[in-house]
This record gives C-alpha cells, structure tokens and sequence, in this order.
C-alpha cells in the first residue's frame, strides 16, 4: 500500500515513513534543522497489585505493572489531503486510536490531533495511553515542565534536588504534571491544550498520557474506578491536540510562550444570520 | 501549668501561629524547586490524576477561555452588557 512521505509549509516539512506510516523527521526550513522524530501511541497495562505493593492504579495513582507499554499498532494506515490551507496525514492506528497530523499554511509548528477511546478493557487490562516522541537527542536524563503555565522547571530522571530519591516506580515516580509543554533540549518542544501527566522515560524520548480507563480503585476515598462510559456506555472518547516545535534553544522560547498564550486566549467564534448574498453550492462570488 | 507541664497550649490559627516564626527572627534554609511527584509511599505516586478525566480537563481550560472573552467585552461595552431581553442582569461581577 502506498503511504504518504511528506507534508510542508513555508517553514516546516514533516516527513513519514512510507512503510509504517508513522512520523520520522521533522525539518525546521527556516533555521536548516532537521531532526529524525518518530511518535507512536502506547499503552501501560495498569497494576492491580503485586507482592511489592498492594496498590492499583486509579483515579489519582499510577502504577503500571511494567515499565516497558505496548504499542497499540506498529503502523498506522495513512489518508493524505493537500490544499492550498492546509496539508494533512490522517493515521489510523486502531478501531480506538487514530490521528491527523496537520500543517496550516504559514504556521510554525506541527499539530498533532489525536482521539482516543473508546479504550477496550474487553482482555480485563486496564490501560493507560500515551503518545511517545522519540529521537537520538542527548539528553541526559533532562527534560522540562512548566509550573502551572509560567515559570518552567527542569526535571531529571530518577532524582530530587532536596533528597536522596529511592526510586519505587521507574515510570510513575518520573511523570510530572505538564499543564501547557514539555521540552527536551536541543529543542523539541510540545504544547497541550489541557493538562496532562508527562515524562521522558530514555534520553531523546518525551511522552504525555492522553488517556486512560482503569477496573480497580486505587483506595484513596473515591471507591469506585476510573471507568467513564462516554455517550455509548463503551467508554469515552477523548479528542485533543499537541502542538510541536523543533527549534534551536535560544529562539524556542519565543515561539512557545507566544503560541502558548494564543492556545490559551484563543479568538471565540460567534454565528449570526446576515443580510448578504446566500451561499449556493459551487458559487465562487 | 497546673500540675508542673512544661507545655502551653493555647488557642490560635495558623497566622498566629506564623507571626511568632516571623518574630523568632531565624534564618530559614531555601526551596527553589517544586514537591512534585507526590508519593504517600513506596509504589503509591500520585501521578494519574495529572491525565485522569481528559474530558473534563478540556472543558475547564476552554471554559476559562470563554470566561475571559466575556469579561473582556462586558468591560468593553460598559453598563449596556448588563442589560438583556428580561431587564438588567443582577451580576455584580
């Protein structure tokens, strides 16, 4: 089957492998930057307790019963458009997992709108699904998370600046809440549009949890699990974007901060009946 | 002190309380990063409600964004916004 191999704008071109469909490079047109990135959806198989510990992952808690998640499709059957507004890739991975990826005439930055759900929970494994950006970056444990959209803190793998850290939870015990971007130097950058738990598990890697649906409660008050059944009581579907930026550490955080406060204080859309010519189909003025 | 306590103890609230810290005059070590991730033990991180409900999270964040068009084109038209098709609004906001 013949897959797409390129989206672009003025500044950038996104590039996809045309066997598995999947994102591969990034290239930034306007600084001569391009960076090999590939993102994939998977999922952590939720714990329902083992010997260590007796605790589940819920509503609050996050506890995956291993380290390494699965991947929910190694391709994804891909659909191209190309107009003179927008240049996209639709990925679908899965029944419950597809994706556009999308480049807007003179925007600086890639979209990535995901959906998700409804999450199958049919194999009785509750499951928590992320999306992984992965590249060759050195990063030494580094990565880094804004405090409640302002200020941004540097994070590193398995440490605490205050303590000495005896890690329990490989994975758990290094997400952080991400409530508007994540980035990894030199410089990959990924806004939300809500907040979301984010980490970067290996070097060059960068993941943010999109969703999940959980059969046990994790005994912290609420007692039930974190099951919402959606319009069709099968589970709910979630819908959302990540905006990407792949630029040099000096200017990201001009374009992020700025893109970041128009995310926020986005224009509101108002419809009102006018007086003008009606619209017939086919009618070019 | 009654019965020889070296202990006093007394009504207060939590200012109270901070003023005599305050009027202790010591020096106190600094925290320049956050308490995050929070762990009430080993294996028990509370890290999932940074994604639980997406839903909702979406909603939120959209909501404060239309919350704050409203605010800005109330202040934008004055007196005249509080005014809709049953009388003027009772918003004091």
């Amino acid at each position: 089957a013949w897959s797409p191999r390129e989206i672009q704008n003025e500044h950038l071109q996104v590039l996809f492998d045309p066997v598995t469909g999947l994102l591969r490079e990034i290239q930034n047109l306007d600084k001569s930057i391009s960076l090999p990135v590939s993102q994939n959806f998977f999922w952590y198989n939720a714990s329902i307790g083992n010997d260590d510990s007796a605790q589940a992952s819920g509503a609050y808690i996050f506890r995956p019963n291993r380290s390494e998640p699965f991947r929910v499709a190694g391709r994804a059957r891909t659909y191209l458009v190309k107009n003179k507004l927008v240049q996209e890739v639709y990925q679908n991975f899965s029944s419950w997992c597809s994706q556009v990826v999308r480049l807007y005439a003179g925007q600086a930055y890639v979209e990535l709108e995901w959906t998700v759900g409804p999450i199958p929970i049919d194999d009785g494994l509750g499951k928590e699904i992320i999306s992984r950006f992965e590249t060759s970056l050195q990063t030494d444990g580094r990565f880094y998370t804004d405090a409640n959209g302002r200020e941004i803190l540097e994070r590193r793998r398995d440490y605490r600046a205050t303590w000495n850290l005896s890690q329990t939870e490989p994975v758990a015990g290094n997400y952080y809440p991400v409530n508007s971007r994540i980035y990894i130097k030199f410089q990959l950058t990924v806004l939300t549009d809500r907040s979301q738990g984010g980490s970067s598990m290996v070097d060059g890697s960068m993941e943010l949890m999109v969703h999940r649906r959980l059969l046990y409660d994790d005994n912290r008050g609420v007692g039930e699990p974190l099951l919402e059944p959606g319009v069709y009581h099968d589970g709910l579907v979630v819908r959302g974007r990540h905006l990407v930026f792949l630029d040099t550490v000096e200017s990201s955080a001009y374009q992020h901060r700025l893109q970041a406060q128009q995310e926020f204080m986005a224009p509101q859309l108002v419809l009102a009946p006018g007086g003008g010519p009606s619209f017939h189909r086919g009618q070019r003025n | 002190q009654h019965n020889g306590s070296q202990v006093h103890v007394l009504y207060s609230t939590p200012t109270c309380y901070l003023w005599e810290l305050f009027k202790a005059n010591l020096s106190w070590s600094l925290k320049y990063d956050d308490f995050f991730p929070y762990a009430d033990g080993p294996h028990h991180f509370w890290t999932g409600y940074f994604t639980s409900r997406p839903a909702f999270k979406r909603y939120e964040r959209l909501s404060n964004n239309f919350l704050q068009v409203c605010n800005q084109l109330e202040a934008l038209a004055g007196p005249v916004a509080r005014m809709g098709p049953y009388g003027e609004g009772d918003s004091t906001v």
